[in-house]
């Protein structure tokens, strides 16, 4: 530390919702060059705890506090006034979502001068001229690592890629030079290597000085960056400490769940079998079958599931030429394997999940499922095969009409479902939905009135209606919680195990990918750059980006 | 809170005024015990006041009587042309929606040089061709209104088609009949049900609009339309006839518009 000069501080900070306290006596301090990460799930209010830090609740939300003061200033009795006075040029916001958060229609450099125009020189606190102007906002955008700052300045946000637009948003939260940047989930819509690099950019920030409140859900993201950690849950901070001592000697039941829920990469050198504890591959692959060396090239003594040969997908670019989204990708998934395919996005994950599920026809190339043609046959030849490959999607509720209840929702994907007795139908939608861990009582729901967890496990009951050979799953995980994510992917191995099902993963988290998978593709620009056994690639990545992607990965210590 | 709160009772006198209107439709007799048809040569153009709260005509006829089974007439042709209007709107919109890029461009060019004319204009085109007479008020109504219809039906569908239901119902090899029926019919149908329920004020409108020229029920047809044109010659003698017509015709427009908006917030609540 730098300065251990008291920017923060917080003492029974509690915010109400009428009678609801949605933050309770939360107290917490920062001090200047230090990083403090506020970690929790949905709804533990760890949000609202850094909008109160900014005056920034909601309608409704009632504030009280022993002691809050910024920068020295009380600021518990300030008005709107006072807080637009503070915000910018005392503490500063970086939220998740750059693209949301900056002016489609301004220029990133005029989203960085608007905050110098309205706060002043922040040296001396007045009116800056047009050219000075100018310079502070190259010199800023600099501060930030932005590539060729006077060239970006002048460059619209969706012009911008991703890692550059959450750049250009922490360059205009610290142009009024504060004290104080509070990042709500910095890096959660950004790819694992654009990730790392803007971490490493709020840690240069927070060694020059600069506080940081790093809000959360991922303990790994944090642990990398962060001094202390608060860890909270329903609105309580439940453990805080040095972020070593959180990590290795975690004290609350709760950190320890949520350190245990985090899936992990497999280490260099470790022991394969114990990183993949979850997924006992030997004893379902069939006939006694050692594919563990070679289960995506090998074509074995069994009929693969599905087999994609040289497939290749092309998209017309708007200024007339010719993007392949997929490019000559060819693997076999044998019966109860699991292959992961993991790439950033942009890779051709998806493009690739929908031609095997037959949702897009390929350019080049086949798929067979079952050792059947499957790709260039038309839909309705298809139809009555369909429930043999199944697929779960990012977005389940998405994937539920409206009107339905969850009954009705399952029952769509029962074969046959309208020639059943109604006896026998709603006895198989009691079955399916106690598969997946869902109480009967929950057939009569509509989607919107489930939890995210249950979503997707109403989507997975539907999936396995049809008693598929398969299962492809995009990004099945990736909007829940680290708990339930645990949950589900425990629930998608265990129907692997018991129901022979295979799975094909697709996700841009090596990390879970790791966890539920034996196979591995990695892709990049719609090619396969690595394949093989999930230990092999992770812990001896041959590929460059492979490298990359494995380095990237926020590690707990 | 003062502002919901007008907002609320607002709402809360729309729908008092659309009960009520609905209910001198079905039942005329609750209302008034007076034969709107019979005329009293005694009692010609008093104005408002015990007995005739509404005044009479010029031939003695009670106008509260006249307007009350009036409502029939006007609700009738409003509500009718308005469900044909949208029944046959989503059906074609939905097909259209669903059709092949080629159909659904052609019919909705059509659609839309359709939709380049005033409602009104086509309704008096439909009655030229169809001639005079209170059916075929209804008809042109509906037809003027179809165009709208037709389109909402098939941005409704555009988007229903590529959401992830209609996806997850073809991944589960539901035959794609089916799925129109089952997802993509009833996800439209709750907007456009929002929609007719402020379109019958513009069918109202229009209907009243084309008897008023002579072009629907004839007299001595108790229509509000007609009403209206009967009173407008008599403004200066008796301002009553065309009045009351005038307040119910407006009051039923503006009570439908109000309810229907508020349905729409409602669904709009729901689908976010």
């Amino acid at each position: 530390m730098i300065d251990s000069r008291v920017l923060v501080r917080a003492t029974g900070l509690t915010v109400r919702f009428g009678s609801t306290v949605v933050v309770d006596s939360v107290s917490l301090s920062l001090a200047a060059g230090e990083c403090l990460a506020i970690v929790g799930e949905s709804g533990s209010g760890k949000t609202l705890t850094a909008r109160a830090l900014l005056g920034l609740l909601p309608d409704g939300a009632a504030l009280s506090a022993d002691e809050l003061l910024i920068d020295g200033v009380d600021v518990r009795r300030a008005s709107e006034a006072d807080w637009r006075r503070i915000r910018g040029a005392r503490v500063g916001l970086v939220s998740q979502d750059a693209l949301v958060s900056l002016d489609p229609l301004r220029r990133v450099g005029r989203e960085v001068a608007e905050v110098l125009e309205i706060h002043g020189d922040p040296a001396s606190g007045r009116r800056m001229p047009r050219a000075a102007l100018d310079e502070t906002v190259t010199t800023q955008l600099g501060r930030v690592a932005m590539p060729e700052p006077e060239e970006r300045a002048r460059q619209y946000p969706h012009e911008l890629s991703g890692g550059l637009r959450q750049r250009a948003l922490i360059a205009s939260a610290l142009a009024g030079e504060p004290g104080v940047l509070i990042a709500d989930e910095p890096t959660t819509a950004l790819d694992v290597t654009v990730q790392a690099q803007v971490l490493d950019l709020l840690s240069g920030l927070r060694d020059d000085g600069l506080g940081i409140i790093v809000i959360s859900h991922d303990l790994a993201v944090v642990s990398g960056i962060a001094d202390r950690v608060a860890v909270m849950r329903s609105g309580r901070i439940v453990e805080e400490g040095a972020t070593g001592e959180v990590l290795s000697n975690p004290q609350h039941p709760y950190t320890r769940m949520l350190l245990a829920a985090a899936p992990r990469l497999p280490e260099a050198g470790a022991d394969r079998v114990a990183a993949r504890r979850r997924s006992p591959r030997i004893e379902i692959t069939p006939g006694g079958l050692d594919t563990a060396a070679g289960g995506l090239l090998d074509q074995g003594e069994s009929t693969p599931v599905l087999r994609a040969t040289g497939l290749g997908r092309d998209f017309r670019r708007p200024d007339g030429g010719v993007r392949s989204a997929v490019d000559d990708v060819s693997f076999d998934v044998l019966p109860a394997a699991a292959i992961g395919i993991v790439g950033e996005s942009g890779s051709g994950k998806t493009t690739l999940a929908r031609l095997l599920l037959g949702f897009d026809a390929p350019d080049r190339g086949s798929v067979t499922l079952d050792g059947r043609p499957w790709s260039g046959i038309t839909e309705g030849r298809r139809r009555s095969r369909r429930g043999d490959i199944q697929y779960i999607s990012q977005d389940p509720l998405g994937s539920f009409d409206p009107r339905y209840t969850v009954s009705r929702i399952v029952a769509e994907g029962l074969r046959g479902g309208s020639r059943l007795s109604s006896r026998t139908r709603a006895t198989r939608i009691r079955t399916l939905l106690d598969s997946v861990g869902l109480d009967a009582s929950l057939a009569g729901r509509r989607p919107h009135e489930l939890s995210g967890g249950q979503r997707q496990r109403v989507a997975i009951a539907r999936a396995l209606a049809s008693e598929p050979r398969i299962l492809v799953c995009d990004e099945p995980v990736s909007a829940l919680d680290v708990s339930i994510q645990a949950t589900i992917i425990d629930l998608l191995a265990g129907l692997r195990r018991d129901l022979g099902v295979a799975l094909v993963f697709v996700s841009h988290d090596l990390a879970v990918v790791a966890t539920l998978c034996d196979d591995v593709l990695v892709m990049r620009d719609g090619r396969v750059v690595e394949r093989g056994a999930i230990g092999e690639v992770f812990a001896h990545p041959q590929h460059p980006f492979t490298k990359a992607l494995v380095d990237a990965v926020p590690r707990m210590p | 809170m003062r502002g919901r709160f007008a907002a609320r009772a607002g709402l809360v006198v729309a729908a008092l005024f659309l009960v009520a209107v609905t209910l001198m439709a079905v039942a005329p007799g609750l209302f008034t015990p007076l034969d709107p048809l019979a005329t009293d040569t005694d009692r010609v153009l008093q104005p408002p006041g015990w007995g005739h709260p509404f005044g009479t005509d010029q031939t003695g006829r009670d106008m509260f009587a006249r307007v009350v089974h009036g409502a029939s007439y006007s609700l009738g042709v409003g509500a009718g042309a308005t469900a044909a209007a949208l029944v046959i709107g989503v059906v074609a919109g939905t097909l259209v929606g669903l059709a092949p890029r080629i159909v659904d461009g052609v019919a909705m060019r059509g659609v839309e040089i359709l939709l380049a004319f005033p409602e009104f204009l086509i309704a008096l085109f439909a009655i030229a061709v169809l001639g005079p007479g209170p059916v075929n008020v209804a008809t042109a109504v509906g037809v003027a209104a179809l165009p709208a219809y037709i389109r909402v039906a098939r941005a409704e569908t555009l988007v229903v088609r590529r959401s992830g239901y209609v996806e997850a119902a073809r991944g589960l090899g539901v035959h794609p009949l089916r799925v129109a029926v089952s997802h993509v019919v009833p996800n439209t149908l709750r907007p456009l049900g929002v929609i007719a329920t402020i379109g019958i004020g513009t069918t109202i409108v229009a209907a009243a609009g084309l008897s008023f020229l002579g072009l629907g029920p004839q007299d001595p047809t108790p229509e509000w339309g007609l009403l209206l044109s009967g009173g407008r010659n008599l403004l200066a003698q008796a301002w009553w006839v065309a009045f009351f017509p005038g307040v119910l015709i407006t009051g039923t427009v503006v009570s439908a518009t109000v309810v229907g908006r508020r349905l729409r917030r409602a669904g709009e609540g729901r689908r976010s």
